[in-house]
């Protein structure tokens, strides 16, 4: 679909286009030279000012800078009259509307079969604001926005180098959602740049509006229940990922950013690990993956040694927990199935909820399941204890919270149903199906399986910085 | 199709161990197992033995309360499952096995290789023979907190720390008389007034226990196998008992061709600051040959290498050199 010479047949055709839609906003005016000119926005998406200024000024001649001659050629409107900083020319019609619906801002001049689009975008964002997933203590507060273009500008901050680039593609047949990958050219292979570009590109969906869906649709085993594409809502462990080789994607309209690939000991590393010193952050990580094991172990452990294994708990433990269990209505494993159920219910809550009113249901749902189903005998106190430190320890290792709920169910059907046995050989299954993963080529469960010395030094344990910050201790 | 027999073969590897590992439908809830914290086997008239189980029962308040619940059977699966009460009995807590003396002396190689097949507790439980009635062993110490079988088992063990007595597991039994010519020795015990009283050591070959040594053989042998240090024991020298305690105990055991000797160097406090060293060393030293030859004649006379010397015909030399610190 071309431009049309006539602005009137533009405006009717756009007009047509959006339905009549309240923000598509046509404004129709006479240049200094009397010609008709028609300038095309959608409300919201742009800088209404930078417009006036810009564009509807200069075209009616009130600049200080007076153009009365005739206009003879839209390259010489593009050049002497529209101020913008980025303008366009083209005869595309709907690439023209398309730009449009990003907050651009098209001018069709009567007489003229082609159109400058001009860029305008300006709509009202929150914010720099801080993490909401992955707090620190020590290291920048600022978290990714929703707009692409400031997380763009925010890894540019921390990565100078001319070696960063930043690619936009398109996708969504309806959405048309700007999605950006970013990699440092140089440390992040060819091979993988190519094979992160081709998914994307492949993606044939109607929309797409946030991270998580092209994480889902781009990554290798869909099936499976660990993600094998990170994502970070902070700009510095973003950059640090990116000075490791991995490619970053940022999608328009969501403060999560992707990291490609991703391998499983990441979900231990957080950014503040190499601010602080080595002895504490190793011994902080190495909790981490003791949480990991915790969560995932401890309610598929707990079935199974009261169930089956009694003779393996301490004399004096078990005859602790024998009075705790005189009395309760269920039996261990349906005890164990409703208290991680409420818990997860308690959590789902929490996280919807406002904050006054989350922390309210929050002391009364602990307060109801921690005593008063203890005190009623509903629940026997020891589950009680191994869910609040199964919990506490999911709480730990928050990045991979989807796959543990899920690792933890299978561990207590495997225990519950056949023992200790079912619980190692479910740990068994788990291991060698991490084995198998990989992540865009590169193995998941790297460099510890296969074993790579050079990337041990920044796995569980982080080693000296030096080596981190120069590029050797790539993981 | 490979792929599809390779997958059928993985599924089934998987599956046939879990189906036979034992624990499926196994499942026992905590509040319907019943404890047993110690068993005691005596003779029976109708049955091949009387099972008498200290069980743990929590209280309606909460705290514990022992019952010993008593069966004839042929069998100690059968003992288990006819036990009376509506909880299943729970054998991973058993700390102490007591065998009546007549039962001992008639054999316990069923009773020995039914729990150890078991393997609940792996074969750590503590075994003691009781003179008369096993099952009397718990009712001593009724008040105590632990139970009666905690308690029987702590004084033997005690026993063994502070004495010359020789603790045996269920393991070393089964080792002892499952190896040829090689026994065990289990301590014998009495219930007087309801204190447990340590009398001297059962020998036990091919799960028969066929003789018994006395206080000095069994000090002997502490002598001689080791072990007696923390041990206190007394002496006579010029009219006069003097108490002393091992502190520190160096074995030697050569064999030559019909010979073996035992050199005993061992460091032993004696109480009383005012006594000969001399005295005191010599008469210490005179106790511990003495001890020790009563031991090595005991076995000769039964027939039993609890010494672990190899033979029993044998010609023996034991010498003792004892350092002395007065207190």
């Amino acid at each position: 679909m071309k431009v049309f010479s006539e602005t009137a047949k533009n405006e009717s055709f756009i007009r047509d286009y959006y339905g009549g839609s309240f923000d598509a906003t046509l404004r129709s005016l006479r240049m200094a030279d009397g010609r008709a000119a028609l300038v095309f926005q959608f409300d919201g998406l742009v800088n209404k000012m930078y417009i006036e200024d810009a564009i509807v000024r200069p075209l009616m001649g009130m600049t200080c800078r007076q153009e009365r001659g005739r206009v003879y050629d839209v390259e010489a409107v593009k050049s002497t009259l529209v101020l913008g900083l980025d303008v366009k020319q083209t005869d595309e019609l709907l690439s023209v509307l398309a730009l449009c619906s990003c907050g651009d801002t098209a001018v069709f001049i009567d007489g003229f079969d082609q159109a400058l689009v001009v860029q305008t975008r300006g709509w009202a964002t929150r914010g720099i604001s801080g993490p909401e997933t992955d707090r620190s203590v020590r290291g920048p507060r600022e978290a990714f926005g929703e707009t692409m273009l400031l997380n763009a500008t925010m890894l540019r901050r921390k990565i100078k180098s001319n070696r960063l680039v930043f690619e936009v593609l398109r996708i969504g047949e309806l959405s048309k959602t700007d999605v950006c990958l970013a990699y440092v050219k140089g440390i992040a292979e060819d091979d993988l740049i190519n094979r992160v570009r081709e998914r994307i590109s492949g993606v044939d969906v109607k929309y797409i509006l946030e991270s998580g869906h092209i994480e889902q649709l781009i990554e290798d085993s869909r099936r499976s229940v660990f993600a094998t594409v990170g994502n970070t809502e902070k700009p510095d462990a973003a950059a640090e990922k990116l000075m490791k080789g991995r490619v970053a994607v940022l999608v328009d309209g969501t403060p999560f950013a992707l990291t490609i690939p991703m391998v499983f000991t990441e979900n231990f590393q957080t950014t503040e690990d190499y601010y602080s010193r080595p002895y504490y952050a190793n011994i902080v990580r190495l909790l981490r993956v003791l949480a990991y094991v915790i969560t995932i172990c401890l309610p598929g452990l707990y079935v199974a040694l009261v169930t089956y294994h009694q003779e393996m708990i301490p004399a004096k433990l078990l005859a602790m927990m024998i009075r705790a269990s005189e009395g309760t209505v269920f039996s261990a494993t349906l005890e164990m199935v409703i208290m991680l159920i409420l818990y997860e219910l308690l959590r789902e809550a929490l996280l919807r909820l406002p904050v006054p009113l989350g922390a309210t249901v929050g002391i009364i749902g602990s307060f109801v399941i921690g005593d008063a189903a203890v005190s009623a005998g509903i629940i026997g106190a020891p589950v009680v204890v191994v869910v609040a430190l199964t919990f506490i320890c999911s709480a730990v290792v928050n990045s991979c919270a989807g796959s543990t709920a899920v690792l933890r169910l299978i561990l207590l059907a495997g225990g519950a149903i056949f023992g200790l046995y079912g619980v190692l050989l479910a740990i068994f299954g788990t291991v060698a199906h991490m084995c198998s993963l990989k992540s865009f080529g590169t193995p998941y469960m790297m460099p510890l399986s296969p074993v790579k010395t050079r990337g041990l030094g920044d796995s569980l344990v982080r080693g000296r910085i030096e080596n981190i910050l120069g590029g050797r201790g790539k993981s | 199709m490979r792929r599809g027999a390779f997958l059928c073969a993985a599924a089934v590897l998987f599956a046939a161990p879990l189906l036979f590992g034992g624990c499926m439908g196994a499942q026992e809830e905590l509040e319907a197992i019943a404890v047993i914290k110690g068993t005691a086997f005596d003779m029976s008239n109708t049955a091949a033995f009387r099972l008498s189980a200290c069980v743990r029962l929590a209280d309606e308040s909460g705290a514990d309360r022992f019952s010993i619940k008593t069966v004839d059977a042929d069998s100690f699966a059968e003992a288990l499952s006819s036990l009376p009460g509506e909880k299943t009995p729970f054998m991973g807590q058993n700390e102490l096995v007591a065998i009546g003396e007549p039962l001992a002396r008639r054999g316990v190689e069923q009773i020995v290789s039914e729990l150890w097949s078991r393997r609940e507790r792996d074969g750590a439980e503590q075994l003691v023979v009781i003179r008369g009635e096993a099952a009397k062993v718990y009712e001593t110490e009724p008040d105590k907190a632990s139970g009666p079988a905690s308690a029987a088992s702590a004084a033997l063990e005690n026993a063994a720390e502070r004495g010359f007595v020789s603790l045996c597991t269920l393991s070393a039994m089964h080792r002892g008389s499952e190896a040829r010519g090689a026994c065990a020795l289990v301590p014998v015990a009495q219930v007087d007034e309801g204190q447990l009283r340590i009398t001297g050591m059962a020998v036990f070959c091919d799960y028969v226990m066929t003789d018994e040594l006395s206080e000095k053989e069994m000090r002997g042998v502490r002598w001689l196998c080791g072990g007696a240090e923390n041990a206190g024991f007394s002496v006579r020298s010029a009219d006069e008992t003097l108490g002393m305690t091992v502190e520190r105990m160096e074995i030697t055991m050569e064999k030559e061709p019909g010979k073996v000797k035992w050199d005993i160097a061992c460091t032993i406090i004696c109480d009383g600051p005012d006594k000969d060293a001399d005295m005191a060393r010599i008469a210490a030293e005179n106790t511990i040959k003495s001890d020790a030859l009563s031991a090595v004649a005991a076995s000769k006379r039964i027939g039993a290498d609890f010494l672990g010397a190899g033979d029993t015909d044998y010609v023996e030399e034991v010498t003792a050199e004892v350092k002395i610190k007065l207190r």
